[in-house]
């Protein structure tokens, strides 16, 4: 036997600290669910258990038929051989006795102590976080359980902080997932922005697993090398990644050595390194949001099919999108908006080893360069229906498409703070020629370019004046006035009517009609454009 | 305030700064502190011994939290968390440090065991792991050709003390038999399964030979195999 698949387990702050309890209830099951309490609904430590028994029995306790289908965690076992974890009750036996989904015995040796809890929801904490989720992922569990992460602040996110890192070897289904799922009020409310739970790993990974996990309605935050870890099979969807390590190159999503990965509605931000770092084989990005990092969406593999459709990639130091190695597979794009900075920065796309990219329909804006190619007269690219606008150079070793566009998409709110004159003390930039009065807070990052005894990079702004702003992180101290930064604000990428009607793909061949010609990764929606061009792109383009 | 038990003692937190994110901030200029119990709130940071509260708190609890590289003034109290001090080394990997300095054990063991890296603090390279493994120009000059130019190389060096034998890791473009073999003419050496899967996606192995080596300035120098080495290949 092992733990049902059907089990769903509940992380809540307000619950015993330590990850004591049972925290888990089989969805269906006859009992009555304890997982969503503070508390264990039993707890006692005189259980007892025969050398291969599945009873255990606790003369101490009074259980009843309520018990049946709730998880029970065993800890300070004695006996020979003994294994504290998580079981499952799966039978009522009488008031002292109930029967589990296997033996916590080895086999030989009897328990003749240990405590136990019924019910109660976990709470991190106790370096026994790791051991809960190996649980649920290996052998003594079957594929396919969920665990819920509950926010249980009315006004904002509550953090979550792990005592140890989670790389556990286990996995799930292919096609029964284990679920990582935060949720606000009730389980399924899909809550988005602040609402969701936070954890907070520091300086330790998160990893749930080699294979097949998914991860909902979260946001992680950490600094280290490998960030929020998917891995084969995954997907994210409604996540936001930070990490805001100091150091470079670090990820906040690492889509590492794996396949078919899907990171759909997410956001993802490395202040020092690559929001979304992809070493998998098959990637798929769909609308999400990449942004104020070093790079936006980074490609480490050389035969990984990448693709990236109705993103926004913004404000990201050295390119919005980067091919570190000759990659010989695919990469499509379609539908984003590639935005640098109103002066601006960094490359848009960077191939900078041989790769065949496929670029449609996208808002290439604001970028030293809009698309870069390694190899001159290269014909393995191929563009078309993108919108160049207010780049340095619009391509190099790249060729435009016939229906390319230079047309300011007019976004609806986009604009820019400049100076090169603050000063910076006590993580507050002071600039008296500045306005930042359009800056919002914990929303907006300043890219500090340069300037005398600062560290260059993304800060996040966490409260501003007319004439300051003042950062998470310290970026080091200046009196002689020669801080150098940008400040990115606004963040309304929806475009204005100039693009109505000039997207992809028009008219198709064969008599295909379509109206669907409005470009952009945000559409702006006009009788004369079509209505609506992603799904159309979706279908048709993109199987 | 929030309440919570652990080990069947009951407590109550303050609601502000419990269950929050602080990671990499500073809270020097926080008046509200002293005497106040925060239960399960990050403020790790990557410096070791990085002051983010006002020297003058005291009397407040830390329940849970995670204090990694933040130095707590005397009169708190720290229970249950993480309170490591771990700073990067040169192999871009975080390391818990001892109170010299010196790397001891790697953050996220577990995790880089799993994918077959070396935890051992002894591989930690002397100089930054070059990730840039070539120039651009040289590989155009050589991708095609077959040609493995020597600055295509870069070595992790291992730490030393003194003058003496030790195992070195090269990573160079394939290799064929044929110079395998006449490598192992000059020293002892075996392809490494480090990195192999990562390494392949840049068409490169990870080969391990002895080494004679010698400090210089408190960093290790090779001895004349390694440039022999180089040449074969």
């Amino acid at each position: 036997m092992a733990l049902n698949a059907a089990i769903t387990c509940e992380f809540r702050s307000t619950a015993a600290a330590n990850m004591v309890n049972g925290g888990g209830f089989r969805t269906g099951g006859s009992g009555t669910d304890y997982s969503t309490q503070d508390a264990a609904q039993w707890t006692a430590t005189d259980l007892t258990c025969a050398a291969a028994a599945t009873n255990i029995v606790s003369a101490a306790s009074t259980f009843t038929t309520a018990a049946v289908h709730n998880l029970i965690h065993l800890t300070a076992l004695t006996g020979t051989g003994a294994l504290v974890g998580w079981y499952e009750i799966t039978a009522y036996v009488d008031a002292n006795t109930i029967t589990l989904d296997r033996t916590p015995t080895d086999g030989t040796n009897a328990i003749t102590a240990g405590t136990f809890y019924i019910g109660g929801a976990l709470n991190v904490g106790g370096s026994l976080e790791d051991d809960f989720f190996e649980e649920i992922s290996g052998a003594n569990a079957a594929d396919g359980i969920s665990v819920y992460f509950y926010n249980n602040n009315s006004t904002s996110t509550v953090t979550f902080t792990p005592s140890e890192a989670i790389s556990i070897a286990g996995a799930g289904g292919a096609l029964a997932p284990i679920k990582i799922i935060g949720y606000k009020t009730t389980r399924g409310d899909n809550p988005t922005g602040n609402s969701r739970p936070t954890i907070a790993m520091g300086a330790n990974i998160l990893t749930f697993g080699v294979g097949n996990i998914n991860h909902y309605n979260l946001i992680v935050t950490t600094t280290s090398a490998n960030g929020l870890n998917i891995k084969a099979g995954g997907q994210a969807v409604n996540v936001k990644a930070v990490n805001n390590s100091t150091t470079a190159n670090r990820a906040a999503f690492y889509l590492g050595d794996s396949v078919d990965i899907l990171i759909y509605n997410c956001e993802a931000i490395s202040y020092r390194g690559y929001a979304i770092q992809s070493y998998a084989s098959v990637v798929n990005v769909l609308y999400s949001y990449m942004h104020d990092s070093n790079v936006g969406f980074y490609v480490g593999s050389t035969s990984s099919n990448n693709r990236l459709i109705g993103n926004i990639i913004e404000s990201n130091v050295t390119a919005a999108v980067l091919f570190i190695t000759a990659n010989t597979a695919m990469n499509m794009f379609i539908g984003n908006t590639l935005y640098g900075s109103e002066n601006t920065t960094g490359i848009g796309i960077n191939a900078v080893i041989s790769t065949d990219v496929k670029v449609l329909n996208n808002i290439i804006y604001g970028f030293v360069t809009g698309v870069s190619h390694d190899t001159a007269g290269q014909t393995v690219g191929y563009d078309d229906y993108n919108d160049y606008f207010n780049n340095d150079t619009d391509v190099t070793n790249w060729t435009k498409g016939g229906n390319d566009q230079a047309i300011n998409p007019a976004f609806t709110s986009v604009a820019q703070v400049t100076g090169t004159a603050g000063t910076y003390a006590g993580s507050t930039l002071t600039d008296a020629a500045a306005n930042f009065a359009n800056v919002v807070d914990n929303q907006d990052f300043v890219y500090i370019i340069s300037g005398t005894g600062m560290t260059a990079g993304q800060y996040l702004i966490t409260a501003h004046a007319a004439t300051t702003i003042t950062t998470d992180l310290d970026a080091g101290e200046n009196v002689a006035a020669n801080v150098v930064y940008q400040v990115t604000t606004g963040r309304n990428f929806a475009v204005g009517t100039n693009l109505k009607a000039l997207g992809f793909p028009g008219a198709f061949q064969a008599g295909l009609s379509t109206g669907y010609m409005d470009i952009g990764a945000v559409q702006r929606q006009e009788p004369v454009g079509g209505g609506g061009g992603q799904p159309v792109l979706r279908g048709s383009i993109v199987k | 305030m929030g309440k919570n038990i652990i080990d069947g003692q009951e407590f109550t937190y303050d609601d502000k700064y419990s269950h929050k994110d602080f990671t990499g901030r500073r809270l020097t200029d926080a008046k509200d502190l002293n005497g106040i119990t925060i239960f399960g709130s990050c403020f790790s940071h990557e410096t070791p011994d990085t002051k983010v509260f006002p020297d003058d708190m005291t009397g407040v609890t830390f329940i849970n939290c995670n204090l990694d590289n933040i130095f707590i003034p005397i009169g708190n109290t720290v229970i249950g968390g993480s309170q490591r001090r771990f700073k990067v080394q040169k192999d871009a990997r975080d390391w818990e440090i001892d109170n010299d300095g010196k790397p001891v054990k790697i953050i996220n063991e577990k995790q880089w065991i799993i994918g077959g890296f070396s935890v051992d603090p002894i591989d930690i390279p002397v100089e930054v792991i070059n990730k840039q493994v070539m120039t651009k120009d040289e590989y155009d000059r050589t991708f095609d050709k077959g040609i493995i130019p020597s600055s295509s190389l870069f070595e992790e060096v291992p730490q030393i003390i003194n003058t003496e034998t030790k195992s070195v890791v090269l990573v160079t473009k394939t290799v064929s038999l044929s110079k395998m073999k006449d490598l192992k003419n000059i020293v002892n050496i075996t392809e490494d399964s480090v990195d192999k899967d990562k390494l392949q996606q840049y068409n490169l192995i990870k080969i391990r030979a002895e080494i004679d080596y010698v400090e210089v300035e408190g960093r290790a120098k090779m001895l004349d195999d390694l440039n022999r080495i180089k040449k074969v290949i």
